[in-house]
């Protein structure tokens, strides 16, 4: 019974802390690749979040395919990424100035051809704003590389 | 470092005002008198759009229009840095001068005119040229940084040197130069506006002074459109709601430099974010 609740207790504070979340699920690919889902978790007061990642050790700039980096997105939303001093950068913003609906926002993918083997990646940053501008509170969920 | 700061906004005053009334635009804080029909401190909140570069407000300069500040006081050493948004001025205007006495009296010791056309700004210590900087675009902002230092003897010989960026990828520099003996002016006033010259109003924002000959002011960082030294994409939130008309940025919203708030800016912003630009 004890342990239940723990479970629980758990959950809750997951749901009310990390509100607003970044999610990066990787897989790799029989050719080596890696390809990295990106999902953003809102709780309906974002319209904008950017993120940071740090490119992985061994990778270079050209080996990262950034084509979907948005493709999930729908039309309303714009986003844009890039490859810039070490870091693979993304944003995703309703210029709009509305806030995403609560819930789960698809992204993207990122592509990443490398035959290094890649460490867990590391997020850099992530800033996640409201409406007036101020930046809300947000965390950042990795799944391993497999 | 002793720093004598200047800033146009009315910042200092806000907490005088009540809370209830929106933000005011002010020359209070330059003490010395000004041009018999004063220049404005207006903004983006005021009933027109008006241009500013940092925070709320900007001087307004038609032709004959200038602040003063009283602050120096036989300044041997003397660094200043302003914002300029610059016009096709139909003659050379003088929209800084340094003076030997209050309220913009006595020998000038620092002089900088923006040439006719708005294209080339020329500096003048003593009465003697220091320099000229060509390429400027009219219409554009830029930051104007000088220093000078009195000739106190053959050992210390003091120096001119200045340096101007802008319209987002224009810079210009005079070096340091040694100064001739007799160019031992110290300045007890700045002017800044449109103190001589005819042609479309000028603007100005973001002045500082300090005594330090070692550190430079600086310019502000572009695109910060939220005040806080970094660019990210909180700028380009607090960017559309002031194209949206939802607030007014405290910071540097206009990346391009060009006397607007725009979705250019929108985009600039966005680009150094991706290129991972930091504020200097």
């Amino acid at each position: 019974m004890k342990k239940i609740v723990a479970v629980c207790a758990l959950s809750l504070f997951s749901m009310v802390a990390g509100a607003n979340e970044l999610l990066l699920t990787s897989s790799s690919s029989k050719a080596g690749a890696t390809q990295v889902s990106i999902d953003f978790v809102s709780d309906g007061q974002a319209v904008a979040f950017q993120y940071n990642i740090a490119l992985p050790k061994g990778v270079s700039a050209d080996q990262v395919d950034l084509r979907s980096c948005s493709a999930d997105l729908p039309k309303q939303y714009v986003g844009e990424c890039s490859v810039a001093k070490g870091q693979i950068i993304g944003f995703v913003v309703n210029d709009a100035n509305v806030p995403f609906p609560a819930g789960v926002l698809p992204v993207g993918k990122i592509g990443i051809a490398s035959a290094a083997k890649l460490r867990n990646l590391e997020v850099l940053k992530l800033e996640v704003v409201g409406s007036n501008a101020k930046t809300l509170k947000a965390s950042v969920s990795v799944d391993p590389v497999k | 470092m002793n720093k004598i700061n200047k800033s146009l906004m009315a910042a200092m005053l806000l907490a005088a005002l009540p809370l209830s009334n929106a933000l005011a635009c002010t020359i209070d804080a330059w003490t010395g008198s000004p041009s018999a029909t004063a220049p404005t401190a207006n903004g983006p909140q005021s009933a027109e759009s008006n241009a500013r570069y940092s925070g709320l407000c900007a001087l307004s300069a038609d032709a004959g229009q200038f602040v003063v500040d009283n602050f120096p006081g036989a300044e041997g050493v003397y660094r200043a840095r302003f914002y300029v948004l610059t016009s096709a001025v139909t003659s050379a205007a003088t929209i800084f001068k340094a003076t030997a006495s209050d309220n913009g009296q006595g020998a000038t010791v620092v002089s900088i005119d923006l040439g006719a056309g708005g294209t080339s700004l020329s500096f003048n210590q003593n009465g003697t040229s220091a320099g000229t900087i060509t390429g400027l675009t009219p219409g554009r902002w830029y930051s104007v940084e000088f220093l000078y230092k009195a000739y106190v003897d053959a050992a210390n010989p003091g120096s001119f040197e200045a340096s101007v960026a802008g319209n987002v990828s224009f810079t210009g520099s005079i070096p340091a130069t040694p100064l001739s003996a007799g160019n031992t002016g110290t300045i007890g006033s700045a002017v800044l506006g449109f103190a001589s010259g005819t042609g479309p109003a000028l603007r100005f924002d973001a002045f500082e002074s300090t005594r330090s000959a070692d550190t430079p002011i600086g310019r502000l960082c572009r695109g910060d459109a939220s005040g806080d030294s970094s660019l990210s994409i909180a700028d380009r939130v607090a960017i559309n709601n002031e194209i949206l008309g939802n607030s007014v940025v405290t910071g540097q919203p206009d990346c391009t430099e060009d006397g607007a708030v725009s979705i250019a800016d929108r985009v600039c912003l966005s680009n150094r974010v991706l290129a991972a630009d930091t504020c200097p």
